[in-house]
């Protein structure tokens, strides 16, 4: 049985019920969480590391979670933090000059799996091509369904702009299939 | 060649971790969080809401308990130079002893010479007040010294002289009685 988000919190409040809050939360959100830092990272054992110091850093800092959003929200900011300062690293530790949207989506290829469609693969490729704004708000809007409300939240910009930041995302993507795909087949 | 992404199946082309993969997640965090700080039961403490009341009562117990111990504690030399002189008290109940009349005198020859003998510790008695009451002065000033051992010294021969006068009041005969009424202090023998 699934917890509501407020359960969760509270069990966080008792020093006994910790552990079970926190595995609660994880129940509820690792999965979610787990693509979500996938899709940026793309490569599995990076993304493994990712979710658990976001769980881990959950855990530190439950106490300055306000029951005014949604434990979820708060969950994907960390995420998607903790995400971007692995992407980070990970280009600043990158030794060779190759190109790190041309990295990424070699690493992709590389990823993808062997029942994968060529189109999503194609469209995975797209989203690494795409500024880091574009790319985090296309991920969460389109794979995830997110609501333009709640992605403003995680990111902390206005709604507008994450609607802007969609279209823009969403033509680039549509462009790059268009003229990479047809080429291919 | 139009695409629409709306249209796709949005699925990630990325296969699906293993089944395990969450359980060692799940495990690796809980050991690097709950498992460094373990949950010690900590004893609930009773805790007493103070009411302004028992506030008040317990201020009042204190200082209380503060200015009887202080009162307790103030030094006993001072306090009994403080008190009234023994001496004083013995003369205040004797009676004063009527003069006898002209015609009597020769009769009462020897009564007279006893009355001298007892009016002698009246005319002491004024040099004793004035004594005593010197003593006094002696003690008030004596409590300003700095120096404990004068000042312990200057008490002691003022109590010594104090007995010495007032063993001089009594007549032989009363000091007699006292002496046969007055058991020997065997204890006190020993350390003389």
């Amino acid at each position: 049985m699934k917890l509501k988000d407020e359960e969760i919190v509270n069990l966080f409040a008792n020093p006994q019920t910790v552990e079970k809050g926190l595995r609660a939360m994880m129940d509820a959100y690792q999965s979610r969480l787990y693509w979500h830092i996938r899709r940026l990272i793309v490569d599995h054992d990076g993304a493994q590391d990712v979710l658990q110091d976001t769980f881990i850093k959950a855990y530190q800092n439950i106490h300055q979670f306000k029951n005014d959003s949604k434990l979820y929200t708060w969950l994907y900011r960390i995420a998607t933090n903790e995400a971007l300062q692995a992407l980070n690293k990970m280009n600043r530790m990158k030794k060779t000059d190759e190109d790190a949207e041309y990295h990424m989506q070699n690493l992709v290829a590389d990823n993808a799996g062997q029942d994968a469609e060529e189109i999503q693969v194609f469209l995975a490729k797209a989203i690494q091509t795409l500024p880091e704004k574009q790319k985090l708000v296309f991920n969460m809007r389109y794979y995830d369904d997110l609501p333009y409300e709640e992605i403003s939240k995680i990111l902390d910009m206005s709604v507008g702009t994450c609607k802007t930041n969609y279209h823009y995302a969403k033509d680039k993507v549509e462009n790059y299939i268009k003229d990479n795909y047809s080429q291919e087949f | 060649m139009q695409i629409d992404i709306e249209k796709l199946n949005r699925k990630t082309p990325y296969p699906e971790p293993s089944e395990d993969f969450f359980k060692q997640m799940q495990a690796n965090v809980i050991a690097k969080t709950v498992g460094q700080n373990p949950v010690i039961a900590k004893k609930e403490t009773k805790v007493f809401a103070l009411d302004f009341k028992w506030m008040a009562a317990a201020a009042v117990i204190l200082i209380g308990g503060i200015t009887a111990f202080f009162s307790l504690n103030s030094n006993p030399e001072v306090s009994m130079a403080q008190q009234a002189p023994i001496v004083d008290s013995v003369y205040e109940i004797e009676k004063p002893i009527e003069k006898p009349s002209s015609g009597l005198l020769a009769e009462n020859a020897i009564s007279v010479e006893t009355q001298n003998e007892i009016s002698k510790p009246k005319h002491l008695k004024t040099n004793q007040t004035l004594a005593v009451s010197k003593s006094k002065t002696e003690v008030s000033s004596d409590r300003n010294m700095t120096d404990r051992q004068d000042y312990a010294a200057a008490t002691k021969k003022g109590s010594k002289m104090d007995v010495e006068k007032v063993l001089a009041a009594f007549t032989p005969d009363q000091l007699k009685d006292i002496d046969k009424n007055s058991e020997q202090d065997v204890y006190l023998d020993l350390y003389n």
